[in-house]
């Protein structure tokens, strides 16, 4: 049985929070336990019409496969309030401006009120998270990089440049870094990427 | 008691302000001014508590924080707190689990471009992209 399959099976029907928590403690790969707690909130918000999206330092794990780690799982979502709300049904508790379950062992952060322009969705089992685009993720990290002189989140701009060059939409990656970034932007495009095979 | 916010400008700052009913009408009294919404976004910094609690008496902090929190705010003010709040993210940075093995020592030659194979390797293991860009996890 496939994993997608056998995770489908596994969240099926419309789940109590008390039984998500419950299956989901179960789930031995972290990154696919946050996205399924991700799925799971994204489906009880868009039942009430709301959005909730997944931007920052988890998206870059996600789009890199964990190679880069993070602490809490930074999100924008169309309604704090509510989302508060899902995540308390969930066990989580608010310490300061993070939400964490103990349990779990994972941190919610909402960091503002503003949707991405070109977000991607992820299907994981039943649920759908939806995730800030690479173009503008990296373009987040240039400006991190050279505004706030973080050198690590040049590297986090370079690897995903790499890995999804074929994906990206360059003309409006060079649109939006004309404002700000387009020194840095030429750097990591010109750069040579590493063979990567398949 | 509760928290008022007025745009000037391009700005929005933020006001501790009650109801008061003056002939049959229900007005706002201004309490206190309590600064940039920027600046107290993250919840009101002891300075300004304690210069309101010197004016205002009964100051519920908790609600007023909480209060807040709740004001939506736009791209340009959260650049604008992730900046003011950047020496305390430099701090965190450094104790965080990426950093645990390399501390803050350069990378060496080639461990970029084998972290992005790795990174390349273990997305294609862990998501099948569809044509309309749809990630799925498998």
């Amino acid at each position: 049985m496939s994993v997608k399959r056998s995770l489908s099976k596994t969240y099926s029907g419309d789940l109590t929070s008390k039984s998500f928590i419950s299956k989901l403690r179960k789930e031995p790969n972290q990154l696919r336990k946050k996205m399924l707690l991700l799925g799971y909130v994204t489906s009880q918000l868009e039942k009430k019409k709301q959005s909730i999206f997944l931007v920052g330092g988890q998206a870059v794990e996600t789009y890199t496969a964990g190679q880069f780690l993070t602490g809490d799982i930074d999100v924008t979502t169309s309604d704090s309030a509510m989302t508060q709300k899902v995540l308390k049904s969930l066990g989580f508790e608010e310490i300061g401006m993070i939400w964490l379950n103990k349990p779990l062992g994972i941190a919610f952060h909402i960091v503002g009120h503003f949707a991405p322009e070109r977000p991607r969705t992820i299907r994981i089992g039943p649920y759908k998270a939806r995730i800030v685009g690479v173009e503008e993720l990296i373009l987040d990290r240039l400006s991190a990089a050279k505004f706030w002189n973080i050198q690590a989140d040049y590297e986090r701009a370079k690897v995903l440049y790499d890995n999804f060059e074929k994906q990206i939409d360059k003309d409006y990656l060079r649109k939006i870094a004309k404002k700000k970034v387009d020194d840095l932007l030429l750097r990591i495009t010109e750069t040579p990427s590493p063979k990567l095979g398949r | 008691m509760y928290v008022r916010v007025k745009k000037i400008g391009s700005k929005r700052y933020a006001y501790l302000v009650e109801g008061v009913s003056k002939k049959g009408k229900v007005r706002q009294k201004t309490l206190a001014y309590l600064g940039p919404l920027v600046k107290i976004a993250t919840g009101v910094p002891d300075e300004i508590s304690r210069r309101v609690d010197s004016k205002v008496r009964n100051v519920d902090w908790n609600k007023i924080n909480m209060d807040i929190r709740r004001i939506p705010l736009d791209f340009d003010e959260l650049q604008e707190i992730k900046r003011n709040m950047l020496p305390r993210v430099l701090i965190r940075r450094q104790n965080r689990s990426q950093d645990i093995g390399r501390g803050n020592r350069p990378r060496v030659e080639g461990e970029l471009a084998a972290l992005t194979i790795i990174a390349r390797r273990g997305f294609n293991e862990m998501f099948r992209t569809l044509k309309d860009g749809t990630l799925v996890m498998r």
